[in-house]
């Protein structure tokens, strides 16, 4: 089957995304451009005869490049062996959005344009004349409202239509410059593009005659008295203005406009920033509350339902304790854990987009900035901070949105830092066994992270990234309704990404975790175990913290799946024989399985019904449970021992899927030195706090 | 003047922008900041301020503001 390859480009926020969900379906993968942490969406299309791939670029605004967005998709149109682009407009923007495509246009390949946004322009009395631009042009135009799916059945046909007659565009500068470049073929004794043509007389493309080149660069200059830089872009807004000219007809400009009336409010410079935190709080509680229910379930079924099925099972084909106690501790444990927390990542991600697709993101980067700047850092970096309070995993993914690359780099190191729900089990739990006041502590927690996240990137700016300004320039979208079906497979991506981490990376640690904790083989319990050997072993690095039970030390190696194992290895430590007494003989799969669809129903109902309560219920947890590990944990530490613990807890990166996404984001180097890092700066605080608060005990 | 000295909320053309060198400035003006375009400074919040071109909203800091000449 012949293969043809579609270059999708636009500028950003024109639905350039939509379109290809729309288009591709569940075709579309996610990765990353080689190099550089932008976004790469493609997705491979069977359609009459032809395998169309389309590769997603980074929305641009320009050619040049600027940043990564703008190298990534310049590179990849110059570079790889593009059969058709397809470009996509806001016909609201015609003008400005025809920037690019004039630049589009000098590529002569066929070119798909898409006049996206149709209904909005229409309201607001933009008319485009389709065929005379189809003429000029030499192009296929569709208007489209990609949003609603309307005028995408055709992409694919037109698609395959320009590639079949090989409909190439045209497009004409100045006399002057037609002639240079005609001067320029025949010198060089090939037929150029008109983009490989501007690049080497603009001297980005070397020749062997470079000298003719200098010359009909002079002359250009000198003809036009500017310099030729100037010249090509004043070619290019020239062409946009005058095709915009000849198709395009304005008939009445609409004063009422949602964006202004919102943008009043939540644009303004105190009025916004309240609606800004109180929008936040609405995210986490929704996010939390919303999941909850869900996460109960999901632990529930797990433990109730999968793990006693899979013991009955391998206890009838006679499988060894061992066995048997890999599948349900292992796995289940393990993988099964981070499992529950597929409804947290998932309600996250879908409240994200939704603010995404909205096109409220940038003006938190905008209300923000102001605090921003004053650290050295960016607005637009609150975004991917602020969600790391909900789950550090999404919100290391969500630094693509910054462009500046040492802007990324830099808030990839503080997300960590964030303290997620993860901690706050943990938390919550030794705050409320050892301390009178436990709010105090739990927020003394929060902030002490967010300075350790301020203070590594004080240092960074002062030493890696020395000396460099960052601007600000973003477009503040209009505002938007998104879609459902926009979302929710923008959800299903990521969540599916989460679910194949489960299943490798994490899956392969729960074993090693679970070994540690159960070899060599034939021991009675865990205190003749490797862990506990290790946790003997480490316990010299930790005594200095006030954390000198080997238990409490070896609860850290399991820890580094996820934090609040912290919670459930020092219970099974502490009461390694307890755990043997649940009784697992009454298992009847049938009602069993019964009992868990009612409860499914039970969650979803809970779940819709805590979102409209007014206080947050996932800030309740840890209070009945565990219950007799609270007066075993009393005696082996002390309110300070217990602070330093947390500490520790807080600050290192004990979390499997947060590396993971780093090593993904910037590279396994960095990902390991900041893990170190973390480590190191979780001591020596812990060791301070420890110290200094003997003092006064 | 420069769109920082501009009053809010009325129309201006932009004549000219200086150092167009800087990526930075040759960016807004893809944006569509551009010469000829006329524009109005809607609001500054901290050390940006948000300007209107042709119904489009775009956020720029102050330093980069400085060098676009407006009439």
């Amino acid at each position: 089957m012949k293969e043809i390859t579609v270059a999708l480009i636009g500028n950003p926020n024109v639905g350039k995304t939509t379109l290809l969900n729309y288009i591709a379906g569940t075709e579309l993968k996610v990765g990353n451009w080689p190099g550089v942490t932008v976004e790469k969406k493609e997705a491979t299309i069977e359609y009459k005869g032809y395998k169309v791939h389309i590769v997603d670029l980074p929305g641009v605004y320009t050619l040049e490049p600027l940043s990564d967005a703008e190298l990534v998709a310049t590179k990849f149109l110059e570079e790889e062996d593009i059969d058709v682009i397809l470009d996509v407009i806001d016909t609201q923007n015609f003008e400005k959005n025809f920037y690019l495509t004039t630049q589009l246009l000098e590529f002569e390949k066929p070119t798909v344009v898409v006049l996206n946004i149709y209904d909005e322009a229409e309201r607001k009395g933009i008319k485009v004349d389709i065929p005379f631009l189809e003429e000029i042009l030499n192009v296929k135009v569709i208007k489209a409202v990609a949003r609603k799916g309307i005028g995408l059945d055709r992409v694919l046909d037109l698609i395959i239509e320009t590639y079949e007659k090989k409909i190439t565009p045209r497009i004409k500068y100045e006399q002057k410059i037609e002639d240079a470049i005609k001067e320029l073929e025949k010198t060089l004794g090939t037929k150029l593009t008109k983009h490989e043509a501007i690049n080497i007389l603009l001297g980005k493309k070397k020749t062997n005659n470079e000298e003719e080149v200098k010359k009909l660069r002079e002359e250009l200059e000198k003809f036009f008295g500017e310099s030729l830089e100037e010249i090509i872009k004043d070619e290019r807004f020239g062409f946009a203005h005058g095709v915009t000219k000849e198709v395009l007809k304005k008939e009445k400009e609409q004063k009422y406009d949602i964006t202004e009336i919102l943008d009043t409010f939540l644009l303004h410079p105190y009025i916004g920033l309240g609606l800004y935190l109180v929008i936040m709080f609405l995210i986490f509680k929704i996010a939390f509350d919303f999941s909850a229910p869900f996460m109960d379930w999901l632990d529930g079924f797990l433990t109730g339902f999968v793990s006693p099925f899979i013991v009955v099972l391998l206890n009838s084909v006679g499988a060894s304790e061992i066995i048997v106690n890999f599948f349900t501790e292992a796995v289940i444990g393990g993988v099964g854990f981070v499992v529950t927390f597929v409804p947290l990542i998932a309600t996250l991600f879908f409240l994200i987009n939704f603010l995404e697709m909205s096109g409220y993101l940038p003006r938190i980067a905008v209300l923000m900035d102001r605090f921003m700047e004053k650290l050295g850092l960016h607005g637009s970096m609150v975004i991917p901070l602020m969600l790391g309070f909900g789950c550090n995993v999404p919100a290391i993914m969500a630094t693509r949105v910054i462009e500046d690359r040492r802007d990324k780099f830099i808030v990839t190191m503080m997300i960590p830092f964030m303290t997620c729900p993860a901690r706050l089990i943990v938390f919550a739990f030794f705050a409320s066994v050892f301390f009178d006041n436990p709010v105090i502590v739990i927020m003394g927690l929060y902030t002490l992270g967010i300075v350790v996240g301020l203070i590594t990137a004080y240092f960074l700016k002062r030493t890696t990234f020395k000396g460099k300004i960052t601007h600000f320039a973003m477009e503040l979208p209009p505002y938007r309704l998104p879609t459902l079906k926009a979302i929710l497979s923008v959800v299903w991506i990521h969540t599916k990404g989460f679910l194949y981490r489960a299943g490798t990376i994490i899956f392969a640690i729960s074993i090693i975790v679970w070994g540690l904790l159960n070899l060599p083989p034939g021991i009675k319990d865990q205190s003749e175990s490797f862990a506990a050997k290790i946790g003997k072993t480490i316990v010299p690095i930790f005594e200095p913290l006030g954390i000198e039970d080997w238990r409490a030390s070896a609860s850290l190696i399991p820890a580094f799946l996820a934090r609040e194992i912290a919670l459930s290895s020092l219970g099974t430590m502490y009461y390694a024989e307890m755990e043997k007494e649940i009784e697992m003989e009454e298992f009847k799969p049938v009602n069993e399985l019964k009992n868990q669809g009612l409860s499914l129903l039970t969650a979803v109902k809970d779940a819709f019904l805590s979102v409209f309560s007014f206080k947050i219920a996932a800030f309740d947890v840890a209070e009945d449970e565990f219950v007799t590990l609270r007066n075993v944990i009393k005696q082996h530490f002390t309110p300070l021992s217990a602070l330093s613990y947390m500490i520790l807890l807080l600050i290192y990166t004990s979390c499997v899927a947060t590396v993971a996404v780093m090593i993904q984001e910037i590279g396994k180097k960095y990902a390991l030195l900041f893990l170190a890092y973390s480590f190191v700066a979780a001591w020596i605080l812990a060791f301070t706090v420890y110290n200094v608060g003997k003092l006064f005990v | 003047m420069n769109i920082l000295e501009a009053p809010e909320n009325k129309e201006a053309v932009i004549v000219e922008i200086k150092k167009s060198d800087n990526p930075f400035l040759r960016k807004i003006e893809a944006m569509g900041l551009k010469r000829g375009e006329k524009i109005k400074v809607l609001s500054k919040v901290g050390r940006n301020i948000v300007v209107q071109v042709e119904g489009r909203k775009l956020a720029i800091d102050k330093e980069l503001a400085k060098e676009i000449e407006i009439e």
